[in-house]
């Protein structure tokens, strides 16, 4: 199910009814699970038993896993439970952009082979899914947490559907005792939860899908026939629909959790004002960024993970630079696969572990440190730096995405336009309204002195304001970036 | 409580001024085409006693009309398919009498048994004319395309998606995987393949079965919600209008050539006389007719340099190629709305004119079917 559409907000409606009426004791799993089902059924129900597995599995592994003593049998499971995760994603994934590969090697070392032409849809949200069953049998196997006994809750935090397609990916500490309370709704939760989900849909159904046709327009015309200036203009333009289309979803995704008096962790944090592109990824899918670093960066350092890290906050301990450096580049690179099965990708990755690399280096350089000491000028610097970056994860090929990258650092394709003029306005708007959004947003509470009465106005005439064009634009017309990773 | 209280004000007071848009929209029965030509511009689609022979797109007046209209054509005479943008079906100031190029085309080329279907779309851009002309021709036994290419549409791009269906047919894929461009257009707006990738919505699943029923549900109960489409498009021109006003922008304000559109619409010209080559089949591509008494709100020069283009390209590949820029004369030509506002006054419209004008242009190119002798059997 999408959440920009009739349904899943009907859906929602009588979900969070039954819900609240019928809050106790186990049957709160069920309904969840039950719930959470039939909400991935709308897509695909072929697909459930796929998600079923994952969750199965790792619910076995864990409770082995804490009646094991032996760290090599220990380690064992942990590694079938991977190999089991990893598996699936592999197989629905990457296989044949993986047999591709292979063969396009074998023809040019002079052997003929076809690519395999067979399709492989992807179930939706298997990225996500596996990598929250994952997080969950490393922290048990770590001991950071204990295995769920109870089947019903454990697969309603892995299959609970708000977070089920496009995360946020959460942690098991996180979530379980909260379904597992017996907290009901607040009608502030109620109220805060209908806020974000009006929120979100604003920016999906209002921005972001009415920057998509510019920004497919532009990437669809002839590469070589961009100008520098469109290069920059379709950066800025992809960089913010991928942003309000994303955080449209961790808006509607956390809204429809409190409403069900249920508290996920927030997914963004106005990325595009940050200070450095390691800053970027702290405000950026914040879920995933501290997953990659919680599972993946900080065991390929070195670095033993003594506590319990969270998807908002974490640990690092002092290695070696070199190791570090490299446990960078290649976390990386499996960043950028996660995303897609595409070269492309891995390039997006491995361009933002150079710039944190750099970075990195250049603080430690007295001459450049006095650029990055000052955080308006680190702002500056980081800002175009990200846009760039968006390129590869849109462009089609990795030539085009090198042909784009080229053409901002030739002053001779500053002196031309080859888009239609409201691309350029329409970029120019966003980015002044993002800021004076940030802006507002951070400077109101202090201005209107915390005065409830005054928020909740102002807050309300916003709400009249944008529901009824929600209501106009609402229609599930294209789905979100993110479910396709 | 207090929250929830006023929670539900907040969605009240939406809902009514939600329902009021809505409802003044009902209150305005335009089309969505009309929307876009506005109300001193009426979109005229003639048929011949229910037969359709000028259709649009695959959702307003259906191209599949058209096409049920002469699925029996003799092969024996010409069927000509005759491609545009508004032009064709747009006419100002209607109580002036309609008449259109197509109708005039249709009744004159039927004496001698021969046929003319006339396709036409706002701002039709020489990819999609690429398209439909190949669906056409896989359809109907074509015999010949007439293109009124304008310079206005090499500033447009894209497929649109009223036009995608056209792209599930196996013959026009076949077809355009023969083509250069076409390659691309398939490449960027063909049926994707899904493996790899979890967009399947658009397979008929669950969500968009129950989407579709609650649709249809609300519309029956609630009219303002049935007007979404027609808001949607309101809101859009309502958007436009404002910037025209904040820029000043004005249908006398020069239109440069998007280099990379160019190049991309120049392209699908390309491919589609290559098409027409394989195919046997006849070409006449004209630039059409603009008003002479205004300003042209072009570049003159990058004006000339695309109707060169266009000539040499016609001529390279064996077809013909007419300048009609002057055929219909300043006083047939009309006036639209203000494009900056709703205040009812009214603006020199560059691309339609009215029904005398038509007759114009239709006279002038049975005039070059005569003088080619275009139509003639080989």
């Amino acid at each position: 199910m999408i959440f920009n559409s009739i349904t899943y907000l009907l859906f929602l409606a009588i979900f969070a009814v039954i819900y609240w009426k019928f809050n106790t004791g186990k049957i709160r799993y069920l309904m969840v699970f039950a719930a959470s089902l039939v909400f991935y059924g709308f897509w695909k129900i072929i697909f459930i038993p796929v998600m079923l597995a994952s969750v199965v599995l790792d619910y076995f592994v864990a409770l082995k896993l804490e009646t094991t003593q032996k760290v090599t049998h220990k380690k064992a499971l942990l590694s079938l439970s991977l190999l089991g995760n990893l598996g699936l994603l592999f197989y629905f994934k990457y296989l044949i952009f993986f047999s591709n590969n292979v063969l396009g090697f074998i023809n040019i070392i002079g052997i003929e082979a076809d690519p395999i032409l067979y399709k492989i849809i992807l179930p939706l949200g298997i990225s996500f899914y596996t990598f929250q069953t994952i997080s969950y049998t490393v922290d048990v196997f770590r001991g950071h947490v204990n295995a769920e006994r109870n089947f019903l809750l454990y697969a309603s935090y892995v299959t609970f559907f708000p977070q089920l397609i496009a995360g946020p990916i959460l942690r098991a500490r996180e979530v379980i005792y909260q379904l597992s309370s017996q907290y009901r709704a607040s009608s502030n939760d109620i109220y805060v939860g209908l806020k974000r989900i009006i929120y979100g849909l604003f920016l999906k159904v209002i921005l972001a899908d009415n920057i998509a046709p510019l920004v497919d327009t532009g990437f669809n015309s002839s590469t070589e026939l961009l100008s520098a200036i469109d290069v920059w203009t379709l950066s800025f333009l992809f960089g913010f629909q991928i942003y309000f289309d994303f955080s449209a979803y961790s808006h509607i995704a956390i809204g429809s959790a409190r409403i069900l008096g249920i508290k996920f962790p927030e997914n963004f944090n106005f990325p595009y004002i940050a200070s450095s592109p390691r800053d970027f990824w702290k405000r950026w899918h914040i879920s995933l960024s501290s997953w990659i670093r919680d599972y993946l960066y900080l065991p390929l350092t070195g670095t033993k993970v003594i506590q319990p890290g969270t998807s908002e906050g974490g640990l690092e301990q002092a290695v070696t630079e070199e190791r570090k450096n490299q446990a960078l580049f290649l976390t990386w690179a499996i960043m950028g696969l996660w995303h897609g099965a595409n070269w492309t990708f891995v390039i997006w990755g491995i361009y933002h572990a150079f710039w944190i690399f750099l970075f990195r280096i250049s603080i430690k350089i007295d001459s450049i440190k006095w650029l990055l000491q000052s955080s308006f000028r680190s702002f500056i610097i980081t800002l175009p730096i990200m846009m760039l970056g968006w390129i590869p994860f849109r462009a089609q090929s990795i030539s085009e995405t090198f042909i784009m990258w080229s053409k901002v650092f030739d002053i001779s394709q500053y002196g031309y336009l080859s888009m239609r003029e409201n691309s350029y306005l329409i970029a120019a708007i966003i980015l002044i309204g993002f800021f004076l959004t940030y802006l507002i947003s951070t400077e109101s509470k202090r201005l209107l002195n915390f005065n409830i009465l005054i928020t909740r106005g102002l807050e309300a005439i916003i709400l009249i304001i944008i529901i009824p064009f929600i209501l106009i634009f609402l229609r599930p017309i294209t789905q979100f970036i993110y479910f396709q990773f | 409580m207090k929250n929830l209280l006023s929670v539900s004000i907040v969605l009240i007071i939406s809902l009514i001024i939600f329902n009021s848009l809505g409802n003044a929209v009902l209150d305005n029965e335009d089309r969505a085409q009309e929307f876009a030509l506005g109300i001193d511009n009426t979109a005229f689609f003639p048929n011949d006693n229910g037969l359709a022979y000028h259709c649009s797109d695959f959702e307003y007046f259906p191209i599949q009309n058209c096409i049920d209209s002469f699925e029996d054509h003799s092969s024996d005479n010409s069927l000509v398919i005759y491609t545009g943008n508004s032009q064709l079906h747009g006419i100002n100031q209607p109580e002036k009498g309609l008449n259109s190029t197509s109708k005039i085309l249709y009744e004159s080329l039927q004496k001698n048994k021969n046929k003319v279907i006339t396709v036409s779309i706002p701002n039709l851009n020489l990819q999609e004319q690429l398209v439909l002309n190949i669906y056409l021709a896989s359809k109907l036994p074509v015999t010949h395309l007439l293109l009124a290419a304008s310079f206005d549409n090499t500033r447009e791009t894209s497929i649109r998606e009223s036009i995608l269906p056209a792209l599930k047919d196996q013959f026009v894929v076949k077809e355009l995987d023969k083509l250069t461009f076409g390659k691309k257009i398939l490449q960027t707006y063909g049926e994707k393949d899904n493996s790899g990738n979890d967009l399947s919505i658009e397979d008929d699943n669950l969500q968009q079965k129950v989407e579709k029923i609650l649709d249809r549900m609300l519309t029956s109960i609630w009219p303002a919600w049935g007007m979404r489409e027609r808001l949607r498009y309101r809101t859009i021109i309502e958007v436009y209008q404002f910037r025209n006003r904040v820029f000043s922008i004005t249908p006398n304000s020069t239109r440069k050539k998007i280099p990379a559109r160019y190049s991309d619409n120049m392209k699908s010209m390309r491919s589609l006389l290559e098409f027409a080559s394989n195919k046997n089949l006849k070409v006449l591509i004209y630039s059409p007719p603009i008003r002479s008494d205004q300003k042209l709100p072009y570049d003159l020069n990058e004006f000339q340099q695309y109707k060169d283009d266009v000539r040499t390209m016609t001529n390279e590949l064996g077809f013909e190629f007419a300048d009609l820029q002057y055929v219909v004369p300043p006083e047939y030509w009309g006036y639209v709305d203000d494009t900056n506002s709703n205040t009812g006054n009214v603006e020199v419209d560059f691309m339609h004119f009215q029904g005398e004008g038509h007759a114009f242009l239709a006279s002038e190119i049975l005039q070059i079917f005569d003088n080619i002798k275009w139509l003639d059997k080989k």
